[in-house]
């Protein structure tokens, strides 16, 4: 039942209150919003102690919950593994494999992502997979006793829940399952390979509010009335810890929500006003062709973009993904431009606003120049000059918004690695694209005008074809930045003219243009417009990022190396301080500091060589830890530094030229919270110059991974060169004997260059160098060399660009084609279309499996490879180890000094690692293993493969996080073949440059199949174009056939084959209909002039009968001499005169009917005549004429007079069919003959009983008139050789639709 | 009608760059900086902005940034974090390369968090632009 009355409801149908009802509805949102956000507050300000009081109480009931899962779930994995078969094959003794005990071990660990031990009924560690932790013997021993127990347990950097599970057996108690799950990590070591949200950030986040797990044994927690406290328990009930939250903050909490509405209402806003804009939208589409329309339409579209712009919609309230600023953001059009989304948006808005000026721009008739005399030429000249160069600033502007796109912007666009883009990339590609149609729309549109300016045809085309090229060169030499360069700009050109006379030749004879066609060759003229100013710039732009390279080499960086250090200094004594405060002052605890203030420090976030130490007040070391490549550099200038309570940094440089490397260091003092020196802290780093003095530590060891010189996917190497003799480099590929050239020395030898950019050829690759000079002269110069992409990388890095175009092109094809289904209508597939599908099909099935085979292919290779790479480097320091026995700084128990382990690992060239038994004991990156990164347990699989299968090499997939690396492994033997140690080569250090490798490897198979997927798109479908075009031009003339135009032997498609042969048939049967159509014609003729004959005869003998009777009675009464005789003469003259009167209108009607008059022939222009025949009616009020006439319509050779004629009976009739108010449109077209007008009344309609009588002489359904205007009209149509239809149905109205042909010859004689 | 359109498409499109002064001490530069960060506003000093600066910044990576970009990044950044005070404490010259550091304090979620500023200038033609500045 409806809400309304039906007379509402149907008044709001009729007004198209749809629109008023949404901004009512959204008006009333909106201050409802407003009411709820101040009731809100106010509820918040006078009841906020109760409010903050059940917050936190709720908070921490959900922190304690949270905990509490950790535990249960931990417990259901313990469960589940003891209930494992193999586990308990194993633990009751039936099976002694402890391969398969492995493997279920494995298993749950990648299933949960957890550690697992499996103790036996001993308490020994049988079986372990992920991560390890400190020992437990205790807990274990309590599992062993049937209770299952949970407890946490401390890391020097990490917090670990341990549930352990006893397993039961027949009711005996077999063994222990323990799962281990890291809750917690002290430090906040984390990057985009460290996915690790400990529990403290995720309760943090997700209630809103400072979140504190304490495990250390603290029972009260934190004792500021800010927070509140709870107890943590253990499954077995014991007590673990305490969990302490912040309370809430009123004014973060009315922050929060006020923000919160902000967003809301800003949405409200938008949507308001765009649901406003609606019914004036409309309105003003309705009038589009108009130019006020169209002005009014695109004031409408830029206000609603502005208004977006000025509230920050969406870009304020998003701020990620596309709308990131960090990926691009350029200041241009006031904000139009602040992200890669808000360009997207502003992109859409152009198009649509250049839609919106198509059709008042089009071009409306031909000025002849030539004819408009010397001041009309000269107008005509200057009107296009000018028209031009506003064309070509137009391009500038494009070549603007390229060069932002790339200097602007983070994202890669040239990097060969990348293939399939991101989101925020294939965003930026598409606004990038539209921008380009929208260039190539206004190109044509300007080449349109110009053509008619300066005249049609070949001369007009070579006139345009010179001021393009004139005007090219000249924007070249005018402008200081002319952002593209002048072949760009003259094939920019030459891409507008192709496209407006492919145009031009693809219209003639076409009703409209073919929309697929123009779609693919807009699209790939856009990227013949977009490719080539991208490579461009992506080359100017890599240049530049060489010289901000070269820039930071030069500048001297003291000052942020010191502020590393005194920041470094400042951790290490808050985290020294905060250690001595809580009173758990031990030499355990102080030991673990300097890691946790080096990860909190700068030094950890740029990955710089460092040392921090904690040392007692006599210098002694408390705690130290170091990482870093430079770390023998590092320790000897800590242990030279002076103990200093003023935390001076010192710095000193070691080496020279590129190689040199500078060490910062400083101390500072500790004291105790009475205020007494307690000890020292220290911090040195050490950055290089080689590495432009940027810290040179892996990604993952950093919490921010910054950008080293090595990312750049474009690597560039650095060489040093004195007097013009090389004297270091980084650059395998330059020969040792290499000079610098004269030219550059002499170059840089001129003072106002002290830098220049030159192209070298070293071995098979070819260079960009850049040199820069370090003094004042050439003496000692440093060239950082870059190198040019091959052509084949270069194409792969842009084959994204046309991949984007393709891919919107589909979706935009797909949502248009769902938005069409919807409504009912229905695409039908075509011949053309099936043919095209089945040709791709076939060819893209076969070729996407053979790309993904390649592809796997190529990946297995490259891990082939590695894996043999790690074979041997594990033989090598197997062997080595193995041979170690014999030197004496070897103990028996596998351990080396510290340098004995970094000159393996050289001679290797490689980081190691040894276990024995389970454990590691020697390690070429021990920080990787004290920062609690990596596990320094054997990973299980490894051990089982090494130790129980007796494996002589293994490797295995280990990851970081997200980080996945390969580790070798291989066991060291002793003489007897006794397994002594294991050793371990993981590619954490070089994992970068596999993945690297993998990805050009990849990004250059997906790079040639795309480009051949590309060819094979295109030339599919010119081959399924060539194939169906006879089929579909049949196609169009069976419907011409169908309409009654049977001339059509001079239009047959040329065909072969079978199609030949139907065209052939197709031909004979037009014109097999065309002669019996022509003898029916005849036939009925014949009879239509027989009908007329005998109407003829009737309509004479009609009053032939009364003239003969009233004569006779004349006659009778003269001689009768009857006395009324003058009365009967009178009466009787008067009937035969108004009798012959009669026969005298029939007469003329008949004239005017088979007269064949002397026609007046010359070119009409059919839309002057329409208007002046619709300007005959338009006094009538009732009804409202609309008139639409394409413009550029050929001129017909006909009478005027008869086709107004014409034109006028059709009107007449529309006008009288429509009772009442009403609407007639006309609208003039080209047609394939010539000229199309369509008239349409929305009056009765025509039976359709009556419709074959329509052209019949004498027939009407009107109680005047004779019946003979359709006639005359179908009788001059006849005469001009065109057709007539009629489609009509009762109270719908009618429609006639005349097709005229314009050339003489078509006509029927 | 169409092409005065078009121009003015064209002065959207376009891309400008705003008038420099040379004659700005690099005091004047880090005040600036330091009263922009405590209002929250990058417009105070994002004239000083060179043409590539290294920005870094709490919970995001370090990159080259054009002076466009580093302009909204920092936007974006200072409508995050609600400052709370910051001040230059410590003014060097590293041989023609000042630079300053200090402290800044915001909140975050209520929470009232503590971090370091650091900020260098170089010159670039005839003035002291902004090249690096860090926030963390």
């Amino acid at each position: 039942m409806p809400l309304l009355p039906r007379r509402i409801l149907t008044t709001f149908e009729q007004r198209r209150s749809r629109e008023l009802a949404i901004v009512f509805l959204v008006l009333g949102i909106l201050v409802l919003s407003q009411a709820v956000r101040l009731v809100w507050v106010a509820y918040l300000e006078r009841g906020w102690e109760n409010f903050q009081a059940e917050k936190a109480q709720a908070d921490i009931a959900i922190a304690v919950q949270e905990f509490g899962n950790l535990q249960r779930s931990a417990r259901r994995v313990a469960v589940d593994v003891g209930q494992q078969p193999d586990v308990l094959d194993y633990l009751r003794g039936r099976r002694n494999d402890r391969r398969a005990l492995f493997a279920a071990v494995a298993r749950a660990t990648d299933a949960h992502e957890c550690g697992v031990e499996v103790y036996d009924m001993d308490g020994e560690l049988a079986a372990w997979g992920g991560s390890s932790g400190p020992s437990i013997r205790r807990e274990v021993h309590i599992a062993l006793d049937g209770q299952m127990t949970s407890v946490v347990v401390r890391t020097p950097v990490a917090s670990q829940l341990l549930v352990a599970s006893p397993v039961r057996t027949d009711g005996k108690i077999t063994g222990v399952v323990v799962v281990r799950q890291t809750v917690e990590l002290d430090y906040p070591l984390s990057n985009r390979f460290m996915s690790f949200v400990g529990l403290n950030d995720r309760l943090g986040n997700q209630l809103g509010t400072t979140v504190e797990f304490n495990f250390l044994g603290d029972t009260t927690g934190r004792k500021d009335g800010r927070w509140l406290a709870a107890p943590l328990y253990g499954i077995d009930n014991s007590r673990l810890g305490i969990v302490s939250i912040l309370r809430p903050a009123r004014s973060a909490v009315i922050e929060h929500l006020e923000s919160g509405f902000a967003a809301f209402d800003t949405t409200l806003l938008v949507v308001l006003c765009l649901a406003g804009l609606l019914p004036i939208a409309r309105w003003l589409l309705q009038r589009r062709t108009q130019p006020a329309g169209a002005i009014g339409l695109i004031a409408a579209l830029w206000s609603v973009r502005y208004l977006m712009v000025w509230v920050g919609f969406p870009g304020r309230l998003i701020s990620q993904s596309i709308f990131d600023p960090s990926l691009f953001a350029s200041e241009f059009g006031g904000g139009l431009a602040r992200s890669a989304g808000d360009l997207f948006v502003t992109a859409v808005t152009l198009s649509l606003s250049l839609w919106c000026l198509a059709p008042v721009t089009r071009v409306r008739q031909r000025k002849d120049q030539r004819s408009s005399g010397i001041v009309g030429f000269l107008w005509h000249t200057v009107v296009a000059i000018v028209m031009t160069f506003f064309l070509f600033w137009l391009l500038r502007g494009l070549g603007a918004v390229v060069r932002s796109a790339l200097y602007d912007s983070t994202l890669g666009y040239g990097d060969p690695g990348i293939i399939v883009p991101s989101f925020a990339m294939s965003v930026m590609i598409l606004s990038l694209g539209m921008l380009c149609v929208g260039m190539l729309a206004v190109g044509v549109r300007t080449t349109e005008h110009l053509l008619a300016r300066l005249g049609s045809g070949r001369p007009g085309v070579i006139r345009v074809i010179i001021l393009y090229g004139t005007a090219a060169v000249l924007f070249g030499i005018l402008q200081d930045e002319p952002l593209m360069s002048t072949p760009y700009r003259l094939m920019c050109a030459t891409c507008f003219i192709a496209a407006t006379l492919f145009d031009r030749v693809s219209r003639p004879g076409a009703a409209r243009p073919r929309i697929g066609t123009t779609v693919t060759l807009y699209g790939a003229l856009s990227l013949f417009i977009l490719v080539p100013v991208l490579q461009r710039n992506i080359e100017e732009h890599a240049r530049s990022r060489v010289e901000a390279f070269a820039v930071e080499f030069l500048r001297p960086v003291d000052g942020w190396l010191k502020f590393v250090v005194e920041d470094g200094l400042r951790q290490l004594k808050d985290a020294s301080l905060s250690q001595t405060d809580a009173r758990t002052v031990s030499p355990t605890t102080l030991k673990d500091v300097p890691l946790g203030a080096w990860a909190k420090s700068t030094a950890c976030r740029e990955g710089y060589s460092a040392l921090f130490s904690v040392l007692d007040s006599v210098g002694g070391e408390v705690g130290e830890f170091t990482i870093g490549s430079q770390t023998s550099l590092v320790s000897p200038f800590a242990d030279a530094l002076p103990l200093d309570s003023t935390g001076m940094v010192r710095i000193k440089s070691i080496g020279d030229g590129i190689s040199a490397v500078r060490v910062y260091g400083g101390t500072t003092l500790l004291r105790d919270p009475s205020g007494h020196p307690s000890g020292y802290v220290r911090v040195v780093i050490a950055a290089g110059e080689q590495q432009l003095f940027r810290g040179d530590n892996p990604a993952v060891l950093r919490r921010s991974a910054g950008e080293p010189i090595e990312s750049f996917y474009r690597p560039i190497t650095l060489s040093e060169y004195r007097d013009g003799l090389l004297v270091r480099t980084t650059n395998t590929a330059v020969p040792y004997t290499h000079t610098l050239s004269d030219d550059i020395r002499a170059t840089l030898n001129r003072p106002e260059s002290p830098t220049v950019w030159s192209s070298e050829t070293i071995g098979e690759a070819t260079y960009e160098c850049y040199s820069i000079r370090r003094g004042s002269d050439s003496h000692d110069v440093i060239v950082l060399s870059m190198e040019r992409q091959p052509l084949l990388l270069t194409m792969v890095g842009l084959v994204k660009v046309p991949l984007v175009f393709i891919v919107a092109a589909l979706l935009g094809g797909g949502v248009l084609a769902v938005v069409a289904w919807t409504r009912g209508r229905r695409y039908l597939f075509t011949f053309r279309d099936r043919l095209l599908t089945a040709m791709l099909l076939t060819a893209f099935v076969p070729l996407g499996a053979l790309m993904f085979y390649s592809q796997y292919a190529v990946h297995h290779r490259v891990i082939e490879a590695l894996s043999r790479r790690l074979e041997e480097e594990t033989a090598s320091i197997a062997q080595e180890i193995a041979g170690i026995g014999e030197y004496a700084d070897v103990s028996s128990d596998l351990t080396l000094r510290p340098d004995r382990v970094e000159l393996i690992a050289s001679n290797a060239g490689t980081d190691f690692n040894v276990y024995v038994g389970n454990e590691l004991r020697i390690s070429s990156r021990p920080e990787l293993y004290a920062t609690g990164l990596l596990d320094s347990r054997l990973n299980g699989r490894a051990y089982a493969a090494v130790v129980l299968d007796g494996r002589r090499y293994h490797m295995e997939s280990e990851h970081v996080g997200l980080y996945q690396y390969e580790v070798g492994y291989r066991p060291v033997l002793d003489a007897a073949g006794g397994v002594i140690g294991i050793v371990g080569v993981p590619t954490l250090y070089r994992q970068d440059e596999v993945d690297r490798e993998l990805s050009e490897r990849n990004a250059v198979l997906i790079g040639i199949y795309a480009v051949v997927l590309l060819a094979i798109v295109i030339a599919t479908m010119i081959l399924a174009n060539r194939i169906a075009a006879p089929v579909q031009k049949l196609t169009a003339l069976t419907r011409d056939v169908a309409r009654g135009d049977l001339e059509i032997s001079s239009r047959l498609p040329k065909a072969e084959g079978e199609i030949g042969e139907l065209v052939q048939a197709f031909d004979a049967m037009a014109r097999d209909v065309r002669r019996s159509r022509d003898e029916l014609v005849q036939v009925e003729r014949e009879l239509a002039w027989r009908e007329m004959a005998r109407q003829i005869a009737h309509e004479i003998k009609n009053p032939l009968t009364p003239m003969k009777l009233s004569i006779q009675h004349l006659r009778q009464t003269y001689r009768d001499n009857a006395p009324d005789f003058h009365s009967i003469l009178d009466t009787v003259t008067r009937t035969v005169i108004e009798q012959i009167d009669t026969l005298s209108r029939i007469a003329s009607e008949f004239s005017s009917f088979a007269r064949m008059p002397r026609r007046r022939v010359e070119a009409c222009d059919v839309e002057s005549i329409v208007r002046e025949a619709v300007q005959l009616f338009r006094q009538d009020a009732r009804v409202e004429f609309h008139v639409d006439a394409e413009g550029d319509l050929p001129s017909l050779q006909a009478d005027r007079d008869e086709l107004r004629r014409v034109f006028i009976n059709i009107l007449r009739n529309g006008v009288q069919a429509t009772t009442g108010s009403g609407r007639i449109e006309v609208t003039v077209r080209r047609s394939a003959k010539g000229v199309c007008v369509a008239f349409r009344d929305y009056g009765s309609g025509i039976a359709d009983d009556i419709r074959p009588k329509l052209f019949q002489p004498n027939f009407s359904t009107k109680t005047d008139g004779m019946g003979l205007g359709l006639a005359i009209v179908k009788k001059t149509m006849d005469d001009l050789g065109a057709s007539i239809e009629i489609v009509s149905a009762v109270n719908r109205g009618t429609t006639v639709v005349l097709d005229i042909p314009i050339e003489e010859d078509a006509r029927a004689v | 009608m169409g092409n005065l359109l078009a121009i003015i498409c064209g002065i959207l499109l376009a891309n400008g760059q705003p008038a420099l002064d040379p004659n700005v001490g690099e005091e004047k530069i880090f005040g600036d900086v330091e009263k922009g960060i405590a209002v929250g506003s990058v417009a105070q000093f994002s004239e000083h902005l060179g043409p590539q600066v290294y920005l870094q910044l709490p919970e995001s990576e370090g990159a080259h940034y054009s002076a466009n970009q580093a302009f909204y990044v920092l936007d974006l950044f200072l409508r995050r974090h609600k400052i709370a005070g910051v001040k230059f404490t410590t003014f060097g010259t590293s041989e023609s390369n000042p630079y300053a550091t200090g402290n800044v304090a915001y909140i975050v979620k209520g929470v009232r968090q503590n971090a370091q500023v650091y900020v260098a200038l170089a010159r670039r033609g005839d003035r002291w632009v902004i090249t690096h500045l860090s926030i963390y």
